[in-house]
């Protein structure tokens, strides 16, 4: 665990390296408690989540190794393809994962697959901002 | 003719009040989707939706809990509740500034907690 439990940012913000909003897609608007970025499909589904990424300069790549300069993103669905979690690469080579409104963790990238956040589904990487 | 024993006779259980339902939905609610994301699923809970279902005898309870947790996806219901929508666009997503949007217009429109 890295950071105590809060509801003020989910594990898309973290992934993108923002603490200070909840990113969720949705077509409710009377829900104010969430944003998206402008120009991206309100919809969950994994063109979508990785549209909202390429806004943060992120592209699909093939794997999850650890590459000296770069930064990496995985995304996970559950069985029917539904984006259901996001979890980010340190520059050690392990991930981090924002829970919902739970903790901030460290982890190995697959030690999250499971019930609740399917399978990881796409893996995309940007260099590491300066 | 039947006869009532005494194992037929209602058995007298003490209501929950309503403060006390109001705690153990939100209780629920946040255990139940503690590791979720979505937004959607978060709204869709059937003990948030219960919260809605109460409407407004909830709001003072509701108002209680947001003060202390600063948890500003509780707006989905108090929007659904009331009816108002006191958080500029400019605020979107960023849940402690929404709360204290909700806070301010509980206290401008006389709810006390």
């Amino acid at each position: 665990m890295t950071s105590p439990p809060t509801p003020v940012y989910n594990c898309i913000a973290w992934a993108a390296g923002q603490t200070l909003k909840w990113w969720w897609p949705t077509t409710d608007v009377l829900d104010d408690a969430h944003i998206w970025p402008d120009g991206v499909p309100n919809e969950v589904t994994l063109p979508a989540f990785t549209a909202a990424f390429a806004t943060l300069n992120y592209f699909v790549c093939e794997n999850d190794a650890h590459e000296g300069g770069w930064e990496k993103v995985a995304i996970f669905v559950d069985e029917r393809q539904t984006p259901t979690h996001a979890a980010r690469q340190l520059a050690n080579g392990r991930w981090t994962s924002k829970l919902g409104k739970a903790e901030d963790i460290e982890h190995d990238l697959h030690a999250l697959e499971g019930d609740v956040y399917g399978k990881v589904a796409m893996l995309l990487k940007r260099p590491i901002q300066a | 003719m039947s006869t009532l024993s005494l194992t037929d006779a209602p058995v007298a259980v003490p209501a929950e009040t309503l403060e006390l339902h109001v705690k153990r939905l939100l209780a629920t609610w946040r255990l139940e989707t503690a590791v979720i994301s979505s937004s959607t699923v978060l709204n869709a809970h059937p003990a948030y939706r219960e919260l809605i279902a109460i409407g407004t005898p909830a709001l003072p309870y509701i108002f209680r809990d947001m003060e202390k947790t600063q948890d500003g996806h509780l707006s989905r219901a108090l929007v659904e509740i009331t009816g108002a929508r006191p958080v500029p666009a400019e605020e979107r997503g960023q849940i402690v500034a929404i709360a204290k949007r909700w806070l301010n217009w509980a206290q401008e429109n006389g709810y006390r907690w």
